[in-house]
């Protein structure tokens, strides 16, 4: 009898508890998708994402998610299949993301035909978005009288410690760095280019920042007085009368597209379709030049005002075949150089 | 041993029953009432809250909208030849409306090429500064549906700025003629957010937020977060619990999201409900250990009595000692004062039992057959005469037997004593029936020292005598004594005539009764010496058959001369 009492106490005491902790539904939707919303990945600065976004959103009605991380990273979630899968992988330069193009789904935009023959979509499943040349971000109230023009300039002992550059493993901006710097002081030759990476390492004082956003925020904040970026991220921080200014490496700037490619096995293919027909659009496009700081890869949208045009800037090409095979090796040599140097300073920094 | 705690346990029982449990019921109930009447105190005021900022914002965008419509059908608005009056009458049209919104608006008045023909601020905001060429944000809802007002979230490129933009493109014979815009910044409806304490998020349909007093919810993008779209009434988020009211307003342009932190509430109603929960355990745990010990304590002068009370069933009458002065001590003393006067009656039963015992046997055991010394007198008298000698002999054993028939006050006596006085009656028997008697006496040495009644052997042996003779000439007696199966049997058998089934009959009948009213007296005699002294099981049986004898079979028990035989059955 006693026991039947301490049952129906417990019993209560149990209701109680339970009613306390009813009625969440919310908690578990954190990661799932909502039914027909667009998942986007995306490398690009937040401030470059949400006006298109918002535009897509507006005009199509479609809802759109978006995961913005660095480029590495992200392919890797998308090789994993990582949840919430990823329909467009938008952004990422070439000599990353054309390395893991077995992830992409085969298609054509309906806008492939206004992209200049350069940008075109020579393998069928990466679309070219935009035109993004490397080039070295300088805060000038930093650098004083040094003179920054090039490569060479940065291996000033002015500038030791003051550099700052993301890891070519994490970031593709900064493997599109490497490879503009093994191409620009190589002569051309990239193995000749190492001997700069070696001395170029030295300079780091073994800071070595993990994502590229580090790197603009990094100069525009002040901890660094240059940055190796890439020519949109920079442009943000740029004003008429400001101290952040753009510096196209005169020993040669590689520019190239970044893409925006449909991933395999998606189950919002139309949706998706719609996404990359909408940004390289003409609107998205005269949109992108006109207020969001980068070069469009269409032929009937012009030239950035506020840029230099590219006829002015000493353009180098690399070996996007050459380039792809030597990817890994590359990264891992420079990881090698910049360990070294990590050796020689005792360890200093991270 | 359960039935006998009945009373305790149903005591306990009463104690939690009409204690304990209704306390915790209570306190549990009120617990919950108390809880859901914050919640959902808490829920109707941010309901409230939502309903409030939804409907203003409807109200303010309906006004402007109105007010939009109203100055697009003006033919000069893009004639770019504004008069000072034209320009006060517009001004005092939209002033008018702001006034009475409690909010303001910049006006923009563009033409085809988005050229500022008019507008009320210096500066166009960066979202209305798009190149003529580029059909973007609210230029392209506009052109995409000419005539109609279109209502807009819009975020500058570079800055937090963001405004809600409700532009027309206007048409004038099937063509647009120029964009009039109203940008009404997030700014200007901060005024709503103040006035409650819930937190509040106007975003659009996308989930874009205009504006926010909430960071919890609001990703770096500016947007709600996804845990917050697909929440329903409740969200628990990042270890916080929160209500949630959501509605859309304004043709379900905007999405109004009100959330109440309830985190402090359901805390501090789960530590208070945990705290008085422990009590409550400990409390109970408390009571069940000390009702136990109480009532224990309570109760144990009742079991006190109860268990005397047992025992008196079972015949031991004891007395209850009861400490406590309670009403329990004046059931104790009215019972000891009945069960003393009880016990006293008994005693005096007893003992009247005893002396009326010992007298009857007393009495049965001096009634000697008259017939036999009638007899034996008239043998002496013969012998006299004829033998002298014997005749003196006979004498003596007479004498002998009557001495130890009338001596002392000795109820019982050996067997072995019994045995030798028995010879006397025997010897007396052989004179007076020479060789026409005989007799042989078996008697097992153990017994010997048996205790039996005075003077029972002898009535047996005259039993034989009286009714074995009949017609014949001898008679052969068998004394027999043994102890069988713990009682000391004694057997007397003759081989004379026998009784008739009438005699034993009315013999064994005889032996029933407690009043010997016939001639018979011997056997009835022992019997009844026997009964009164050792009660039931013990006593006479006669077995016989008309011309095969008898046989007396006398049953006792074992006593020892040793032994301390008193005890005399109630």
């Amino acid at each position: 009898m006693k026991k039947r009492w301490n049952c129906g106490i417990t019993a209560l005491f149990f209701t109680l508890c339970l009613t306390a902790c009813s009625g969440s539904p919310g908690d578990t939707a954190a990661k799932n998708r909502s039914p027909g919303e667009l998942v986007i990945y995306c490398p690009h600065p937040l401030e470059f994402i949400n006006p298109i976004v918002s535009e897509f959103e507006m005009r199509t009605g479609i809802e759109v998610t978006v995961y913005n991380s660095g480029t590495v990273e992200l392919l890797d979630m998308v090789e994993n299949k990582e949840e919430p899968l990823c329909d467009v992988f938008w952004g990422g330069s070439l000599s990353t993301t054309s390395s893991r193009n077995q992830l992409f789904e085969p298609y054509i935009s309906e806008n492939e035909p206004m992209i200049h023959e350069e940008f075109r979509n020579t393998e069928g499943n990466m679309t070219r978005f935009t035109d993004l040349p490397s080039v070295l971000m300088v805060n000038k109230n930093l650098t004083g009288d040094l003179v920054i023009e090039g490569y060479e300039d940065l291996l000033q002992p002015e500038l030791k410690g003051k550099i700052a550059m993301c890891s070519p493993s994490t970031s593709s901006s900064a493997n599109e760095h490497l490879i503009n710097m093994l191409y620009a002081m190589g002569k051309g030759d990239p193995e000749n280019g190492w001997a700069y990476v070696e001395e170029f390492c030295l300079q780091l004082n073994g800071r070595l920042l993990s994502s590229s956003s580090e790197v603009y925020h990094g100069v525009a904040d002040g901890r660094f007085a240059v940055g190796l970026t890439f020519e949109e991220g920079a442009s943000h921080f740029v004003d008429d009368d400001g101290p952040v200014e753009l510096v196209y490496m005169k020993e040669g700037v590689i520019s190239k597209a970044d893409s925006v490619c449909i991933i395999k096995g998606t189950e919002n293919l139309k949706k998706a379709k719609e996404f990359v027909n909408f940004v390289t659009g003409k609107d998205a496009q005269e949109i992108i030049t006109s207020s969001l700081g980068r070069r469009s890869v269409r032929m009937d949208v012009e030239e950035p005002a506020y840029f230099p045009s590219k006829s002015s800037i000493h353009l180098i090409s690399d070996d996007l075949d050459l380039v792809n095979d030597k990817k890994e090796e590359w990264i891992l040599k420079f990881d090698q150089i910049y360990r070294s140097t990590l050796q020689e300073h005792g360890g200093e920094g991270s | 041993m359960k039935k006998e705690k009945y009373f305790l346990d149903e005591l306990r029982k009463l104690f939690i029953g009409y204690a304990i449990i209704p306390v915790v019921v209570f306190t549990i109930a009120c617990g919950l009432v108390f809880m859901a009447v914050m919640v959902y105190g808490k829920y109707s005021m941010n309901k409230k809250s939502n309903q409030y900022v939804a409907s203003e914002i409807d109200y303010i965008l309906t006004e402007y909208i109105e007010e939009l419509d109203y100055l697009s059908e003006d033919p000069s608005l893009f004639s770019n030849d504004y008069n000072s009056e034209w320009r006060t009458s517009l001004y005092e049209s939209i002033y008018g409306v702001s006034n009475n919104l409690g909010c303001k608006i910049h006006f923009y008045i563009l033409d085809t090429n988005r050229n500022c023909l008019l507008s009320s601020s210096d500066e166009i905001p960066s979202y209305l500064n798009i190149p003529s060429h580029t059909d973007w944000g609210i230029y392209h809802s506009m052109n995409s549906e000419p005539g109609e007002t279109k209502v807009q979230l819009m975020n500058s490129w570079k800055s937090s700025e963001r405004a809600l933009a409700m532009g027309k493109a206007v048409v004038k014979d099937d063509s647009i003629i120029g964009y009039l815009i109203f940008s009404l910044d997030s700014d200007q409806l901060r005024f709503l957010l103040e006035k409650a304490d819930t937190q509040t998020i106007i975003a659009d349909r996308f989930g874009w937020i205009l504006l926010s007093n909430n960071a919890i919810f609001m990703n770096e993008s500016n947007q709600v977060k996804e845990e917050l779209k697909n929440s329903g009434k409740y969200i628990s988020y990042l270890n916080n619990m929160y209500l949630v009211s959501n509605q859309t307003t304004y043709h379900n342009a905007l999405n109004i999201y009100t959330i109440s932190d309830i985190q402090n509430i359901v805390v501090s109603i789960a530590v208070s409900s945990a705290l008085v929960i422990t009590t409550l355990i400990g409390m109970t745990a408390w009571v069940l250990i000390s009702s136990r010990k109480a009532t224990e304590k309570k109760t144990s002068d009742f079991y006190k009595i109860l268990d005397v009370m047992e025992r008196a069933q079972q015949g031991e009458f004891n007395n209850i000692v009861i400490e406590s002065d309670n009403e329990f001590r004046i059931i104790a003393d009215t019972y000891n004062q009945t069960i003393n006067s009880l016990r006293k009656q008994m005693e005096n039963n007893q003992k009247m039992a005893e002396l009326v015992a010992a007298s009857q046997n007393k009495q049965l055991q001096s009634q000697f057959n008259p017939h036999f010394l009638f007899n034996t007198l008239e043998n002496i008298r013969y012998m006299c005469k004829i033998e002298p000698s014997i005749a003196e002999r006979m004498m003596y054993s007479l004498s002998n037997l009557l001495r130890y028939s009338l001596a002392g006050n000795q109820t019982e006596v050996s067997l072995k004593e019994d045995l030798a006085h028995l010879e006397n009656y025997i010897n007396i028997l052989k004179y007076r029936y020479n060789r026409r008697f005989s007799c042989e006496i078996d008697i097992a040495p153990e017994v010997m020292e048996c205790k039996i009644p005075k003077l029972v052997l002898q009535p047996m042996i005259e039993n034989s005598v009286k009714y074995g003779f009949g017609n014949q000439d001898t008679l052969h007696v068998e004394l027999k004594a043994y102890i069988h199966e713990d009682k000391l049997i004694m057997i007397c058998r003759d081989d004379g005539v026998g009784m008739t089934p009438s005699l034993l009959s009315e013999l064994t009948a005889l032996l029933e009764q407690e009043e010997n009213t016939s001639r018979h007296s011997g056997i009835y005699n022992i019997h009844r010496r026997i009964q009164l002294l050792y009660g039931r099981p013990y006593g006479v049986e006669i077995r016989s058959m008309e011309g095969h004898g008898t046989t007396l079979v006398v049953t006792l028990p074992p006593h020892r001369r040793d032994q301390n035989v008193t005890d005399i059955n109630s």
